[in-house]
């Protein structure tokens, strides 16, 4: 009988309830657990890593995760390890884990090349040395980047290491040789081709999670039963605060499509996810279920109407700025996004939420307001030399004007943008024709030029939320990569003739020090203003939808917190859920 | 006494007279109508009115608004000529095809009977999507105009027509009249063409209606790939922005949007089934119960 009653009891706990939270992600199948192969481990990178602090945009504040703390000093960053902090096989993590992970990110990666070397000083204190010419804005990315510590731990990578110390170190010899504009001879080019080939392969190959039967982690939470539509972590339980944590399992239901992910939350199979929603499906799914609340955050992006430079079309200012006359922004918002926020009548490349703490009043009153005004639009085109017969605007060379606008199809807010753009611009009198941008050849068109004008991200301050990060995008990076914007050109501006790219690299010396910035951020602003490298039609919004059916400790509405989501809303829950805050019911 | 012959008596009237032909072909001249004249009266304004989105239907908007709060029956009627062109035409294309090669490989024996049957099986095998990716790479830079768009359609639709087709030859080519022509050395292009293919219209005839649903999705595909001109009209696309983009499904506010565009992709295929249908039973002696 005590046999019987023992397996009874041995059945009631195998079956016994775990407190769990059920998401939406994607993931790589068969998972692999291997953060540097393909689809690294998916909507569970920011469980299983984590960063040595999180930065909170709203407040500005760093909380502490896998570091006590930490010294910041001119070119040098000095990291005090958390000393609970310990691998979900029970092995302490330590300084060495954090050398190891920099060699690998930077030999699998190219990047980040800014840290010029990396020091355990003792079992508990890292330190990082700065390259040169590393904008101190960099120590920001040490900070919050959960690849900077916990990618590779040293007791499983160690037989790849001195490999990848050596990949890494030509890497950056490769590096800062081009950076100081002399040329790598082709012996290091070779021998680095050769080694970086030969390492990759090997770390390719590695499935840990199929090898090794786990995937060993630092952050709260480990990938412990994978299938082709459910992904389920459990909870390490030697997380550094893993004792505060109420939920012990998350299920990831696999994001499919929105419409997968609006159907499960409307049914309650999801406690929360962010898809974009038509309003009437927002309204409908919180009459079917009133547990559902809904936050919205800025995304720290606009989206914008791109241009190709390296084409005729629009180097001609005066289109460009008809253009900014004549787009009704606020429809573009409504059909596109309707819970993002309007973009301002200036186009500064400063987010619109965040602009009245970098554009000052006295700037704003030298630049162009564009008010949408289809009238200022037809006066400046006119006064260019175009002319309008019928309903067609001509070039002041007699051609039509006539470009496509491109609009990748999956993306359905933006298909839904375009569309209505194109109408509007047709309505003007241009001769526009819309085209989507196959699934997977985002990339392949943009950045090889195959496109006149398209909606892309404008300025985005992921990241760094800082205004030298949307900048930087802006003039020297991403969209300047795609738009081939003449970024070195000096323009006319109430300061002198000024290049935004030089006032880009300005700005990256002094974003830690506001004041500094200010000033240049305006002169930054103007240009972009006058100049309009983009076109900006709305800033992006997360909307975040979460049920309180299940769950409960939800934040309040105000919490600075949930502005921690653009960029990886999983560091919110993660959040919630190891400071003991969300609990299921 | 009257002369019975002439195409009236031939064509017109079995035709009128068959039920599930006179069904069809009002339908389908309805729909053809809605192409050619419709534009003309109804007119479109795709402006927007977000505030007047998924209006129910009325005297004034008989299907109601859309997402955008555009009347939904203008853009059924202006997207009918889209439509209707572009699927006739890549079935045509793909109808011919299918059908001469069908032919060929039904007849042809020995080394080049296989060559041809190689060929077909090729294209049976191809998975259409990614090789419509690589078609959308090569053209990507390309204004393709509606007979090459047709055209690429078609290439993915003929096969499976020609694999039937050679198997009906199959089994006509024994028959005696063929082996009598044979006898009487009257070509190739005479039996292939004048002895088989008549036998085989009515076949390929419903082929061909069967063919305009494929022919549709193909079209919608080759939209999203940016192949072909992105026409927002164009049924196709006017339900793949209510079911993906706008959710109307998801809100009974919207359900009227999905239906209209679903209800008229029905009936234009039903009815065209229908015609042929009708067509087979009138024209095919084996199926003609009224004689």
């Amino acid at each position: 009988m005590s046999l019987l009653f023992s397996s009874l009891g041995v059945a009631f706990a195998s079956t016994a309830k775990v407190s769990e939270i059920k998401l939406a992600t994607d993931w790589p199948y068969p998972f692999h657990g291997n953060p540097f192969g393909a689809g690294a481990v998916g909507g569970a990178w920011w469980f299983a890593f984590e960063p040595f602090s999180y930065y909170i945009p709203q407040t500005g504040e760093y909380i502490p995760r896998l570091a006590e703390s930490w010294k910041i000093e001119k070119g040098k960053v000095t990291i005090t390890l958390r000393k609970n902090a310990k691998w979900s096989d029970g092995k302490q993590f330590t300084a060495q884990d954090v050398v190891s992970s920099i060699a690998f990110i930077q030999a699998m990666w190219q990047w980040p090349y800014e840290i010029e070397t990396v020091k355990a000083i003792n079992n508990n204190t890292v330190e990082f040395t700065l390259w040169k010419d590393a904008p101190q804005s960099f120590v920001h990315t040490i900070l919050t980047d959960a690849a900077m510590g916990s990618l590779a731990p040293s007791h499983i990578y160690s037989k790849w290491l001195k490999q990848a110390q050596e990949v890494a170190n030509l890497g950056k010899q490769i590096f800062y040789t081009q950076q100081a504009g002399k040329t790598v001879d082709d012996k290091t080019k070779k021998d680095y081709d050769s080694k970086s080939n030969a390492l990759r392969k090997q770390i390719n190959d590695f499935q840990p999670y199929k090898q090794l039967k786990k995937m060993v982690v630092v952050g709260s939470f480990e990938p412990t039963k994978i299938s082709q539509s459910e992904m389920v972590l459990t909870l390490n339980k030697y997380y550094w605060n893993a004792s505060k944590a109420n939920i012990k399992r998350i299920v990831f239901r696999r994001w499919s499509s929105n419409e997968f992910v609006w159907a499960s939350l409307i049914s309650g199979e999801v406690d929360a996810a962010h898809p974009s929603m038509p309003k009437d499906v927002v309204d409908q799914l919180q009459l079917l279920n009133p547990k559902l609340k809904i936050k919205t955050v800025s995304d720290l992006s606009e989206i914008a109407l791109v241009f190709n430079f390296k084409k005729d079309t629009f180097k001609d200012i005066n289109l460009r700025k008809a253009i900014a006359f004549l787009v009704d922004k606020a429809k573009v918002r409504d059909v596109s996004v309707w819970q993002a926020f309007n973009a301002d009548n200036y186009f500064t490349g400063i987010l619109r939420s965040m602009e009245s703490s970098w554009v000052t009043a006295d700037t704003t009153k030298k630049m162009t307001q564009y008010k949408t005004n289809a009238k200022t639009a037809e006066s400046i085109l006119t006064k260019a030399g175009y002319t309008k017969k019928g309903n067609q605007w001509y070039y002041p060379n007699g051609k039509p004007v006539q470009f496509t606008l491109s609009v990748y199809g999956p993306h359905n807010d933006w298909v839904l943008a375009a569309r209505e753009l194109t109408q509007q611009l047709n309505n003007f009198g241009f001769k526009v024709e819309m085209k989507l941008i196959p699934e997977g050849m985002r990339d392949q068109v943009m950045k090889g030029g195959d496109y006149e004008c398209a909606i892309e991200f404008g300025s985005a301050w992921w990241g760094y939320a800082n205004p030298y990060t949307g900048y930087q995008r802006l003039y020297q990076a991403d969209v300047a990569n795609i738009t081939g914007f003449p970024a070195k050109v000096k323009y006319d501006t109430p300061w002198g003739k000024l290049s935004p790219f030089d006032l880009t690299e300005e700005l990256r010396d002094v974003a830690n020090n506001q004041q500094k910035a200010i000033a240049v951020v305006q002169k930054l602003a103007y240009i972009t203003n006058e100049y309009l490298p983009v076109v900006p039609l709305f800033e992006k919004i997360l909307p975040i939808y979460y049920s309180e059916s299940r769950i409960t400790g939800w934040p309040s509405k105000t919490d600075a917190i949930w502005s921690l989501a653009p960029g990886g809303i999983e560091r919110v829950y993660n959040y919630l859920i190891t400071e003991g805050k969300l609990k299921s019911k | 006494m009257k002369n019975k012959s002439g195409f009236f008596y031939n064509v017109i009237k079995p035709l009128t007279s068959n039920k599930k032909a006179l069904i069809g072909l009002i339908i389908t001249l309805f729909f053809i109508l809605m192409a050619t004249i419709g534009p003309l009266i109804i007119k479109l304004d795709m402006n927007s009115d977000f505030a007047n989105r998924y209006q129910k239907p009325s005297l004034k908007h008989l299907f109601g608004t859309d997402y955008f709060g555009i009347d939904i029956f203008a853009q059924i009627v202006h997207g009918s000529r889209s439509v209707i062109s572009l699927t006739l035409l890549a079935s045509f294309f793909a109808v011919t095809i299918g059908t001469v090669i069908g032919i060929l490989k039904g007849y042809l024996e020995g080394f080049l009977g296989k060559v041809v049957d190689a060929f077909i099986t090729v294209f049976l095998v191809i998975p259409s999507f990614p090789a419509l990716l690589i078609l959308a790479a090569i053209f990507s830079n390309t204004k393709l105009n509606a007979v090459e768009v047709a055209l690429i359609v078609a290439t993915w639709l003929w096969a499976p027509l020609a694999k039937q087709v050679s198997a009906q030859v199959l089994s006509i080519k024994s028959k005696e009249f063929i082996e009598s022509s044979k006898m009487l050395n009257m070509g190739l292009r005479y039996i292939l063409f004048s002895d088989i293919l008549p036998l085989i219209m009515p076949y390929i005839f419903v082929n061909f209606i069967t063919q305009l649903k494929g022919a549709m999705e193909f079209t919608i595909g080759l939209m999203f790939l940016g192949l072909a001109k992105f026409d927002s009209t164009h049924w196709g696309i006017m339900l793949n922005y209510s079911l993906y983009q706008a959710g109307a499904l998801y809100t009974p506010k919207g359900f009227h949007y999905p239906f209209f565009i679903i209800l008229n992709i029905v009936l234009l295929i039903y009815g065209g089934i229908l015609l042929a249908q009708g067509i087979e039973e009138v024209f095919n002696p084996k199926l003609r119960g009224h004689e």
